[in-house]
């Protein structure tokens, strides 16, 4: 596992600049989702959907690589010990935002 | 099948302690217009849509209310946690206190528990879908209502304009698949 050097409270900042590039990436996509389900032939939102689709997938390899997995299954292997465990949850202070 | 995200659709962090807000923004989670009731309604009417637009974009937004329904208990759970029981009683939260001591609950202001007579699952996809048009309606005037009491607090409000603007997001896309489904039924006539 990698190690950082930074305090608690600057990993926390980090955490929370990268989970809301995530959160703001992954609404597009949502938002898009929906556009889509009643606009299925609108290329440009395709377009723009797989645009932020291959952004949200980088931004969220990294996240969970730093900060532990986002899906307990299908979307990234496993650490040992297993760490869907470990806090934050997001109903939790510092793991909602 | 789902498969669950460990993070909010939404940052909250919600800064104040005013319980009072808790007991009226809980409708949200457990009331007529809320979140339960609408992925509910919506997870639960997709079977009987007639086309995979429909189909697609029910599962879609009922999927998206359970994720606004963890939004609003994020924000319920911030705000009694570690309420003492002099604030609980101050705040008229005794009766809830009883029942569920600072637990979340699907019960609305009034103490009023959630039932599936809050919901509409007519079959008819007209039908369902001018419902669902109603019920973001509703969602989105609750929300106002709300914010007219969250007293400007900025870590209440942002979230929940996020969640008023969504009703207005799902309200259009609802209007337009009523539209292709009646364009379906349309075509129909002549071609079956």
């Amino acid at each position: 596992m990698k190690k950082f050097n930074a305090s608690p409270a600057g990993v926390a900042r980090n955490r929370e600049t990268a989970l809301l590039e995530l959160q703001q990436l992954s609404f597009s996509l949502v938002d898009l989702n929906l556009f889509l389900d009643t606009h299925p032939d609108n290329q440009q939102a395709v377009n723009d959907y797989n645009y932020l689709f291959e952004q949200y997938w980088e931004a969220k390899s990294s996240f969970e690589l730093m900060y532990g997995p986002m899906n307990n299954f299908g979307h990234c292997p496993a650490s040992y010990p297993w760490s869907w465990i470990n806090d934050p949850w997001p109903w939790e202070r510092g793991g909602a935002v | 099948m789902w498969i669950y995200e460990k993070k909010l659709q939404f940052p909250i962090d919600v800064k104040c302690k005013d319980l009072k807000f808790a007991k009226t923004l809980i409708t949200q989670y457990g009331g007529p217009a809320g979140e339960l009731s609408a992925c509910l309604q919506y997870l639960n009417q997709r079977f009987t849509m007639p086309t995979g637009k429909t189909r697609a974009l029910l599962t879609d937004i009922g999927t998206e209310e359970i994720g606004h329904m963890e939004m609003i208990g994020t924000m319920v759970y911030q705000i009694m946690e570690n309420a003492s029981m002099c604030e609980l009683k101050e705040a008229g939260l005794d009766g809830y206190y009883t029942l569920h001591d600072h637990g979340l609950f699907y019960s609305d202001p009034n103490g009023y528990n959630w039932t599936a007579d809050y919901i509409t699952g007519m079959g008819d996809p007209v039908t369902d879908l001018t419902a669902n048009i109603s019920a973001e309606q509703k969602a989105k005037q609750t929300y106002e209502y709300l914010m007219d009491l969250a007293c400007g607090d900025e870590s209440l409000l942002a979230p929940l304009r996020f969640l008023r603007a969504r009703e207005i997001v799902h309200y259009q896309r609802f209007g337009e698949a009523l539209e292709t489904v009646k364009e379906y039924y349309n075509q129909k006539k002549y071609f079956c």
